[in-house]
């Protein structure tokens, strides 16, 4: 039971407006010399679980545009999303969505 | 001459004594480039719960092809950046790590070396590793100054033509590898 002379030790939350949080994120894609057309198709089929089409065009995409959104929604998904394409070597970036995309 | 064959579920990767042992030294190379920003007590990584848990700043790295490993989570927020560095960037630097790790042990099975579905992934993400960092070292950070440099090969010199050369080795071995596990996606069936 709860005695209410005792000070509360008051949690360290991160409180932001209901509307930042749904504020959709992306992961974007650069393009760089270095990645292979076959591997990046793959890591965008192996990963995201994209048809093959999707993955072939999102990679020309990059490939031809410089950069492609591949992803959007939560900042923590979109934050994961950018890891693990770090981790495959691909240069990506998590941005939040200015409409200009 | 180096050579790919699908056996079974593995992949074959046959290598040439030198091919094999110029790939042991660049992944050797690469697997303490990967280890430079460890903590300095001298403690493994293991025990290093502090930055585990992301409890320590990781500084941006000086080094280009460090920078072009572990990117800023985003190049036009610096304070984000630095915050995910904090949160993320050890777990990337352990992942790259094993991935390294896993390429060495099967440089050392021989010159015949059998790798599971697991194993080519790890292979291939250590490639590429490895192909980012020989690039930044040579200075192909464009795709023009990749053609500039394949353009200008008879006037390198000595040392130059050589790193080109392991590059397009890898590259080759990369594409062929990844090849392989894009035929076993559920995608192309019907190809």
């Amino acid at each position: 039971m709860s005695n209410p002379t005792t000070p509360v030790l008051e949690p360290d939350v991160d409180i932001r407006p209901a509307t930042e949080q749904a504020k959709p994120w992306k992961t974007v894609v650069f393009n760089d010399p270095v990645n292979l057309m076959s591997y990046v198709s793959y890591v965008f089929q192996a990963y995201f679980g994209y048809s093959t089409e999707k993955a072939h065009s999102l990679m020309l995409e990059v490939h031809e545009n410089g950069r492609s959104v591949v992803a959007t929604g939560g900042r923590e998904a979109m934050e994961r999303d950018t890891q693990a394409m770090h981790e495959y070597g691909l240069w990506a970036a998590c941005q939040p969505e200015t409409g200009s995309d | 001459m180096a050579a790919i064959d699908a056996r079974g579920d593995d992949v074959v990767l046959k290598l040439e004594d030198n091919e094999r042992s110029l790939m042991l030294t660049v992944f050797t190379d690469l697997a303490a480039l990967l280890a430079e920003d460890d903590n300095e007590d001298g403690r493994p990584d293991s025990e290093n719960w502090e930055a585990r848990l992301g409890l320590v700043d990781r500084p941006r790295p000086q080094d280009p092809a460090l920078l072009r490993l572990f990117p800023d989570v985003d190049p036009l927020d610096e304070e984000r950046s630095k915050e995910f560095r904090r949160l993320t960037e050890f777990d990337l630097q352990q992942a790259k790590a094993h991935n390294v790790r896993i390429v060495l042990n099967g440089l050392a099975k021989g010159p015949s070396i059998a790798l599971s579905h697991d194993e080519v992934l790890a292979w291939m993400k250590g490639l590429n590793d490895l192909r980012l960092v020989l690039a930044v070292r040579m200075g192909i950070d464009t795709e023009e100054a990749q053609e500039e440099k394949y353009a200008q090969r008879d006037d390198l010199d000595e040392s130059e033509d050589l790193t080109l050369t392991l590059y397009d080795f890898v590259t080759w071995i990369q594409d062929r590898l990844t090849t392989t596990l894009l035929s076993d996606l559920p995608g192309d069936d019907d190809e």
